[in-house]
């Protein structure tokens, strides 16, 4: 994860004389992780330790946790998904990215954009879709009924992995299709000199250099679908995994359990950080292999009628099944509705029931967004200059903290910060603060790392030129860091943005009527059964994200960025 | 302009040493280079001149002020990198012009001064392009531009050619150094590469591990090593070990006469450059006797590689002979050493030092 060089680099300069602006980034970043991820889970897993009504110390939470069937059930569904929607990733992604990386496919430009696309669309939005068309009533289910065949429900376990695969298996593709054009051709070539047929020549050379990519897309893809909340809570039903688990007991109608709720969460929690710590046993030791400086093989033409006509299908297959909710959830809304049931007239209703009942959710979601990403920017900028150029013990703790983040379901971060900030002096439960800042540490982990990556691609030299001209060190970093770091920041920024302003599962937990967002209202219009109004508003939300893609494309952000 | 003094400096890192208590006088207006193999320390010394380091003890004076405890960005030095860290958002122009810009100038003498710089380095047409539309040369004179526009009063190079190739880099050496007499810029210039060295600098310091070997003119550092290190970094050099036994010198199963009288049994190390080995007619107690490895003709002269008998291999330059044959391959001759300097072998504080 941390070039060689950087250890060297890092030693080469200290601070001149006193504490610096870095020494107060780093106590800040320090300040914010404790504040904002540290306290709130330490208030969850202090609650998890305090039987649920008498407060009593003590292991009874688990108890009952580990005594209940239904919990328990609740446990191994949440692994059974993620697992299950891994492998499917697998099984989608990978043969994709070999096909894309060594065959021409027409229109293969186009299948990379769709595949991006479909991982940006917000989960809950293609749950939904799926529901429109394979849920009871749904479209496809009446065509079919109409032919006389019975399609499989889209409700529970199987309808979740359906919906979470096509939903995650870019990043399974993005990873190893990064992989596959860092690796030489030369290799593969070698090997067939050495006398071994294409497509063993590319089982034994390719396929083990892409094995960081698999093991990384895989966890990316267990971690997406034990977190998520959204695809399970409308098309789980009766199926019950710990993200809804959590919140359930926290929020259910009864006065809630909200030691049940701590416990669960921890649970959560720790698979999640299970599942980081078997990727990096799975790869110790390994560095990502080759370089982006060497020659991928070229990709070769198809040949013969079976390629011909399987390879595109199945390409063209994958990125229009995947990109189908989206042209459901924008034809459908404009479609005229009453309640569940679409019509066959064309019509605005939709948009207008929008405006009129939760035109709040459009500013707030657009306002909340943008005064996350301010942080984001401001804070990633920083501290990621700040971990890639300095390597103290002290950067070293900074960084691990910020691992956290990542393996926190949105659902249990929304608990810990109402546990957390109930009570002066923090009373935030309610506020738009909450949110906002909820918001920020989510995505700050990935802007940091975006932002440390640039600034290793500077030479120290470029800093110290500079200084040496006259430029003291904050001036330094405002004229000849920042510029450099502008582009790829405006790109994490962008990326940050889609995230945010499509975040569900924590903001489920924290808003209030007076904070509702646009993935809150579409949430509760479909819960509700007012699917045009939530067609209206995921369409909204579909555009917003759209806009934010063509910035990110324009200010030069690269696929292979995106899962960073 | 400005001298340079350094008094007990010491650098560490994590506890090692890397410079080791060095005392050296830079004098104003001099090319002054840091010769020595890769890890010496030589960059470490720069960077102490620049300020980048903070020496751990000694002193440090610029123009007879006390510059020690200066920050970076008020040392007014000029320096070159070995990676030319041009800014690479920025043009040629604003390259050049950001030192300027930091002081405040007034934007047409700001121009004039950029201009007059790079026309210095022969790059006036070249004003708006970006950097990455340069060639390596031409980055580095972008650089050195950068570094004189201000004025600095000592100009600071690390390695400044070893990233172009062999042709570019005798080019761009010899505009250096014109540029640098006719400035009379007091400059600090830091190479591994002896060659080089002897040709731009009016001193040179040689360094190994962190200490000073030998501080002179390239003459001297050449025809007068002080140091069997000096004599064994510049130029080919044999250097041969020998003891002092009844009077003579025993080296390579030869007896020589000592150059000076040197104590019975005194361990020393002669050093033989090619020149100062001459072709002998048989052999002779003063003869070293070896077979010919390797005869290459260099032109003016012919350079054999000899394999001594009594072990080792020393490089002899014959004059070109009338019929302008080569000594055959494995071919015995015998060489006359003309005279060499010799180093004391013992092990202690002395190891190293030239005896005679
Ligand atoms: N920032 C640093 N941290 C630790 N050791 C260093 C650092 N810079 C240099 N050194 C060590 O100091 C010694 C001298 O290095 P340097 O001055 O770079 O040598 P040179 O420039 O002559 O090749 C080397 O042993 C090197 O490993
Ligand atoms: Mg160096």
């Amino acid at each position: 994860m941390r070039p060689a060089a950087r250890a060297d680099a890092g030693r080469a300069r200290r601070r001149w004389r006193g504490p610096d602006l870095w020494d107060g980034v780093t106590l800040a970043g320090f300040a914010v992780l404790a504040l904002l991820v540290l306290w709130p889970l330490g208030q969850l897993f202090r609650a998890s330790f305090h039987a649920e009504f008498t407060g009593e110390f003590g292991l009874s939470n688990y108890a009952t946790f580990f005594g209940s069937r239904y919990f328990r059930a609740a446990l191994w569904n949440s692994l059974a998904i993620s697992a299950l929607s891994a492998l499917g990733a697998l099984a989608v992604g990978l043969p994709l990215a070999v096909v894309m990386a060594r065959r021409r496919i027409p229109g293969g430009g186009a299948v990379r954009i769709l595949i991006v696309l479909s991982l940006m669309s917000p989960p809950f939005i293609g749950a939904y879709a799926w529901i429109i068309l394979l849920g009871r009533g749904g479209v496809l289910t009446r065509w079919a009924q109409a032919a006389g065949v019975d399609l499989p429900s889209i409700y529970g376990p199987g309808g979740i992995v359906f919906v979470s695969v096509l939903q995650l298996y870019p990043l399974v593709f993005l990873l190893a299709y990064g992989a596959l054009q860092r690796i030489d051709r030369s290799l593969e070539e070698a090997a067939a000199i050495l006398g071994r047929r294409p497509a063993n020549a590319f089982l034994t050379t390719a396929f083990p250099m892409m094995r960081p990519a698999v093991v990384t897309g895989a966890l990316l893809v267990f971690l997406a679908v034990l977190s998520d909340f959204g695809a399970p809570i409308l098309l789980g039903e009766n199926f019950e995994v710990l993200a809804t688990l959590a919140f359930r007991l926290y929020l259910s109608e009864v006065g809630g359990e909200p030691a049940m709720a701590a416990t669960t969460s921890v649970l959560l929690v720790a698979l999640a950080g299970a599942a980081i710590l078997l990727q990096r046993l799975l790869l110790a030791g390994r560095s990502h292999a080759g370089d982006s400086t060497v020659a991928p093989p070229e990709r070769r033409a198809l040949r013969g009628a079976a390629e011909r006509l399987l390879l595109p299908a199945f390409a063209w297959g994958v990125v229009l099944v995947a990109n189908l909710p989206l042209l459901v959830i924008v034809y459908t809304s404009f479609l005229e509705t009453r309640g569940p049931v679409f019509g066959e007239a064309f019509s605005l209703m939709s948009y207008r029931t929008v405006f009129a009942t939760v035109g709040r959710a459009v500013t707030n979601s657009l306002t909340f967004s943008a005064l996350a990403l301010a942080l984001i920017a401001v804070a990633g900028a920083l501290l990621g200059y700040l971990l890639a150029r300095r390597d103290t013990a002290a950067t070293r703790a900074l960084d691990a903290l910020l691992m956290i983040p990542y393996v926190i379901p949105g659902t249990v971060l929304g608990i810990g910060f109402i546990t957390a900030f109930n009570a002066p002096p923090l009373y935030l439960t309610g506020t738009v603060a909450i949110i906002v800042v909820a918001y920020f540490i989510r995505r700050l982990p990935y802007m940091v790392r975006a932002a440390a990556a640039i600034v290793y691609q500077v030479d120290r030299a470029v800093e110290e030129a500079s200084v040496n001209l006259g430029a003291p060190p904050l001036r330094t970093f405002r004229k000849i860091m920042l510029p450099l770091m502008a582009p790829g920041l405006l790109a994490g920024a962008t990326l940050a943005f889609v995230e945010v302003i499509n975040e569900l599962s924590a903001t489920v937990v924290l808003y209030t009527g007076r904070t509702v967002t646009m993935p809150i209202a579409t949430y509760s219009q479909v819960i509700g059964g007012a699917y045009g109004t939530a067609a209206a508003v995921a369409s909204l939300l579909v555009l917003v994200t759209g806009l934010a893609l063509a910035v990110f494309n324009l200010v030069g952000g690269r696929e292979d960025r995106m899962s960073l | 302009m400005a001298d340079i003094s350094i008094r007990g400096a010491v650098k560490r890192f994590s506890g090692q040493e890397a410079l080791k208590r060095l005392d050296l006088d830079i004098r104003s207006g001099e090319f002054f280079t840091l010769l020595g193999p890769s890890g010496c320390g030589k960059t470490t010394l720069l960077r102490l001149i620049a300020g980048f380091h903070e020496a751990d003890e000694g002193r440090l004076a610029i123009a007879g002020e006390d510059a020690g405890h200066l920050p970076p960005w008020r040392r007014e030095t000029g320096m070159v990198f070995q990676n030319y860290a041009l800014f690479p958002h920025l043009s040629v122009f604003d390259n050049v012009a950001y030192g300027l810009r930091q002081r405040g100038l007034p934007r047409a003498e700001l121009a004039a001064r950029v201009h007059e710089a790079l026309a210095r380095v022969r790059l006036g047409p070249f004003a708006a392009r970006m950097p990455e539309q340069l060639s390596g040369g031409q980055k580095q004179r972008v650089a050195l531009a950068r570094a004189l526009v201000i004025r600095p009063r000592v100009l600071l190079m690390d390695e400044p050619l070893s990233n172009l190739d062999a042709r570019l880099r005798i080019d761009l050496r010899r505009d250096i150094r014109l540029l640098q007499q006719e400035l009379g810029i007091t400059t600090v210039y830091v190479t591994h590469d002896q060659e080089e060295a002897l040709a731009v600098s009016d001193r040179i310091m040689v360094m190994e591990a962190g200490e000073i070997r030998q501080i002179g003119t390239p003459h001297a550092i050449y025809d007068a090593p002080e140091h069997v290190f000096v004599a064994g970094f510049i130029g080919a050099c044999a250097l041969l070990p020998g003891r002092v036994r009844g009077g003579a010198l025993e080296i390579a199963g030869a007896r020589l006469p000592p150059p000076a009288p040197l104590p019975e049994g005194a361990e020393v190390t002669l050093a033989l450059r090619p020149q100062d080995l001459a072709l002998a007619e048989g052999p002779g107690p003063d003869r070293l006797a070896g077979r010919v490895r390797l005869a290459s003709f260099l032109g003016a002269q012919t350079r054999l590689t000899v394999a001594l008998d009594a072990g080792g291999e020393v490089e002899a330059d014959l004059p070109r002979g009338a019929d302008g044959r080569l000594p055959a391959r494995g071919a015995p001759v015998h060489l006359a050493p003309l005279g060499g300097p010799l180093f004391d072998a013992r092990p202690g504080p002395g190891q190293g030092r030239r005896l005679a």
